[in-house]
C-alpha cells in the first residue's frame, strides 16, 4: 500500500476524512506492521491486536482529534489503551502520524527501546497514559474527563478495553463513577473478542450481557461488528456531544486473531507467541491479498 | 458535632478534640492551597464529612470527588487528573488506603511520577477499637519498595500541614500518614521539612531516640524523662521513610552508639528494619532497641490501651533507652 496515499493530513484538530476503504486497508497495514515488529522482537501479542485493528484504524485515522506536532495539546482527544498488551498495534500508527521516528518501530521490544509490549506515557510521545495492569484505565479516563470538565474543555476520552478486562472489579467502580458524575465525554470501546487466557471469556467468568451491564450502570451502549469499518465509522461519527451527560459504551464484537485464518482457528495459541518463517509468510500473504 | 456523635466518641479514651484538630489541619491546609492555586482536587472514598473534608467541600464543591466506597477507583481517578495537570489529594482510611491500593499507587501514580498526594487518616492504632481489620500498621512495608514514591509520617498537626505543602511544591507522588489522635505536639512555629531529610529535634550524647509519626512525640516525652535521670538523649523525627535519611542514622550511631527506634507500625517491617539495614550497609556497630508492634495477632481496644499494651509509652521507651545506656556503661 502506498503510505502517502493514506497518510492523514496532520492538521490537528480537524477530522481526517478517510474513506471506509482507506480505513479497511489501514487495519490490514496495522496487522502487517504488528507481524513485522514482533518478528524483530521475538515475542508479542498477535491475536488480540488483530481483533482491534479496525477499531484502532478508525479511531486514529478518522475519529480522534489530535495534533501530532503537539502531543500535549490540551484540547486533544485522549486515548487510553486499557488492554495495554496490544501496544504493538498502536506503535505503527503513532509513528505514521509523526509522534516519533518510524525507525523506532525496528527496535520494538529491544532492551532500552521506548516501544515496549505495553505502553509507557513517560517514554513515548502520543501515549496519554501508561497501561499494562488491566482494569485501571477506565478509572484514569474518569479522572481525565473530570479534568476536562474542570478546564471547560470539549474533548473526549476514549478507553479501549478487552472483554476479559471486564472481569476486573475496579472497572465497574469506574463505570459507576462515570455515570454518577455525568461524564458524557467518556467513551469506552470493548474489544469483545470473546477470549481470555483460560478460555472463552464467559466460560472463564461470565461477562454477558455486556451492553446491558453498562446500561445498568447508567451508560448508553451500542453493539456492533468490530470488524465492520463502515459501522464503526457510523457509530463514531455521531457520538453525542461531549457536553452531554451519559457516557457511551461501544461493544465491538470481534474475532481474536481476525485476518489470519490459522489464528482465527486457534486464537488462544496466538495470544502471545512468535511466528516462524512459514507461518509468517502465510499470514502476510493472506493479509496482502485483501489489500489489492 | 451532634450530641449523638459525642456520645459515640465517649468510650474512646483518646480525645475527640485531638481527632477533630487532626482533621482540621488537613481541611485548613487544603483550603489554603486551593486559595493559592487552581489545580487542587480532593478525592475521598466515602471518608466522612468531618473537619478534614467539610471546609474544602463547602468552599470548593466542584473540586470534591466522592468515589463512594471504592478506594482503588479513587487512586486511579487521581492519576488521570494528575496526568492532565491537576494536583489531587486522595484521603483514605489508614487501614485500607495502602493495603487496598498498593497496586494503583505503584502502577498509576508512582511509575508515572504523577503529583498525587495520598493521605492516610486514622492510621496506625487509631481505629484499633474496631477490629484487626482496622489496624493500619503496614504502610511502610507495603510502600517502601515502590520507586519514586515519597513516604512520610506526620508527627503532629504542624508537621502535617507542612508536609502537605512540601509535597505540592515538590510535585511528585507522595504518601503521608496523618498524625495519630493520641499524639502530643512536637513542633511549634514553622518547621522546615525537606523531602528525605530527618529533623533533629534535640541533640544529646548518651543515646539517640529515633521516632516517626506518633513515635516522634513519644521519643520527645521519653527524652524529658531521661533528662531527669541524667541521661542525655538526641531526639529525631524520621519524618520521611522514603527516601530514607541513612546519613543521619549513621551519624547518630557513631555519636551515641545506641539507638532506640519508635514506630506505630509492625516492628518487623518498618522503621527499625530500615535503621538496621542502614547500619549493616554502613558497617556500623551500634546497639539497637525497637519499640513498635509485634509481627503477630494484635489486641483490639481503644488506642490508649493498645499503646500501653505494646510499650508505646514514654516510660517504656525511657526504660529501653536506660537499658541501652546501662549496657554501654557496664
Amino acid at each position: 500500500m502506498s503510505k502517502q496515499a493514506v497518510s492523514p493530513a496532520k492538521t490537528g484538530s480537524s477530522r481526517r476524512p478517510h474513506s471506509v476503504e482507506d480505513l479497511r486497508r489501514r487495519a490490514e497495514w496495522i496487522r502487517l506492521e504488528t507481524i513485522r515488529q514482533i518478528g524483530g522482537a521475538g515475542l508479542g501479542h498477535y491475536s488480540s491486536t488483530f481483533s482491534a485493528a479496525e477499531i484502532l484504524a478508525v479511531l486514529y485515522y478518522r475519529t480522534l482529534r489530535l495534533d501530532p506536532s503537539n502531543p500535549r495539546w490540551p484540547e486533544r482527544d485522549r486515548f487510553l489503551l486499557g488492554k495495554g498488551h496490544i501496544a504493538v498495534g498502536l506503535w505503527p500508527i503513532l509513528a505514521d502520524l509523526g509522534y516519533f521516528p518510524v525507525e523506532w518501530l525496528d527496535r520494538f521490544g529491544q532492551i532500552d527501546a521506548p516501544l515496549t509490549d505495553h505502553p509507557n506515557m513517560r517514554d513515548v510521545p502520543g501515549v496519554d497514559f501508561s497501561s499494562g495492569s488491566l482494569g485501571h484505565n477506565l478509572s484514569v479516563g474518569v479522572g481525565m474527563c473530570m479534568a476536562a470538565r474542570y478546564g471547560k474543555r470539549r474533548h473526549r476520552t476514549f478507553v479501549l478495553l478487552g472483554d476479559g478486562e471486564l472481569h476486573e472489579g475496579q472497572l465497574w467502580e469506574a463505570a459507576m463513577a462515570a455515570s454518577h458524575y455525568r461524564l458524557g465525554n467518556l467513551v469506552a470501546i470493548v474489544d469483545a473478542n470473546g477470549s481470555s487466557a483460560d478460555g472463552p471469556t464467559s466460560d472463564v467468568m461470565n461477562i454477558e450481557p455486556i451492553a446491558k451491564r453498562f446500561e445498568a450502570f447508567g451508560w448508553r451502549s451500542v453493539e456492533i461488528d468490530g470488524h465492520d469499518v463502515g459501522r464503526l465509522v457510523e457509530v463514531l461519527d455521531v457520538l453525542p456531544d461531549s457536553s452531554t451527560t451519559v457516557p457511551t459504551a461501544i461493544v465491538a464484537r470481534t474475532l481474536k486473531g481476525k485476518g489470519v485464518s490459522y489464528m482465527e482457528a486457534s486464537p488462544r495459541e496466538w495470544h502471545l507467541g512468535f511466528m516462524g518463517p512459514s507461518d509468517r509468510q502465510r499470514a502476510e500473504e493472506e493479509i496482502r491479498s485483501r489489500m489489492q | 458535632m451532634s450530641n449523638a456523635t459525642l456520645e459515640m466518641a465517649d468510650p474512646f479514651s483518646y480525645t475527640s478534640a485531638a481527632e477533630v484538630e487532626g482533621g482540621a489541619i488537613i481541611g485548613r491546609t487544603l483550603i489554603e492551597l486551593a486559595q493559592e492555586r487552581d489545580d487542587i482536587v480532593l478525592i475521598a472514598p466515602d471518608i466522612g464529612r468531618g473537619p478534614a473534608t467539610m471546609p474544602f467541600i463547602e468552599a470548593y464543591p466542584d473540586r470534591y470527588i466522592d468515589t463512594g466506597i471504592a478506594e482503588n477507583n479513587s487512586v486511579s481517578i487521581a492519576a488521570g487528573l494528575a496526568a492532565d495537570g491537576y494536583r489531587p489529594f486522595v484521603l483514605g482510611i489508614g487501614a485500607f488506603l495502602a493495603p487496598k491500593c498498593v497496586e494503583q499507587i505503584r502502577t498509576d501514580i508512582a511509575m508515572n511520577r504523577l503529583p498525587v498526594t495520598l493521605i492516610s487518616a486514622w492510621g496506625g492504632l487509631d481505629m484499633g477499637y474496631f477490629g484487626t481489620s482496622h489496624h493500619g500498621l503496614d504502610d511502610i512495608s507495603l510502600l517502601r519498595g515502590i520507586p519514586h514514591l515519597t513516604v512520610a509520617f506526620a508527627a503532629d498537626n504542624t508537621a502535617m500541614g507542612a508536609m502537605m505543602r512540601t509535597g505540592v511544591a515538590d510535585g511528585g507522588p507522595l504518601y503521608i500518614r496523618a498524625p495519630s489522635s493520641a499524639g502530643n505536639d512536637v513542633y511549634s512555629g514553622s518547621p522546615r521539612f525537606e523531602r528525605g531529610k530527618a529533623n533533629v529535634l534535640a541533640q544529646g550524647k548518651d543515646v539517640a531516640l529515633i521516632g516517626t509519626g506518633l513515635g516522634t512525640a513519644l521519643c520527645a516525652q521519653a527524652a524529658a524523662i531521661l533528662k531527669d535521670t541524667g541521661v542525655s538523649a538526641t531526639v529525631v523525627d524520621m519524618a520521611y521513610l522514603k527516601p530514607f535519611d541513612g546519613d543521619t542514622v549513621c551519624r547518630l550511631a557513631r555519636e551515641t552508639g545506641g539507638l532506640v527506634v519508635v514506630e506505630e507500625h509492625n516492628s518487623a517491617a518498618g522503621l527499625a528494619s530500615l535503621v538496621a539495614e542502614t547500619l549493616g550497609r554502613g558497617g556500623i556497630a551500634a546497639r539497637l532497641a525497637a519499640v513498635g508492634l509485634p509481627d503477630d495477632d494484635l489486641a483490639i481496644a481503644v488506642p490508649r490501651q493498645l499503646l500501653e499494651r505494646y510499650g508505646l509509652t514514654a516510660e517504656a521507651i525511657a526504660a529501653k533507652a536506660r537499658a541501652l545506656v546501662g549496657r554501654r556503661k557496664s
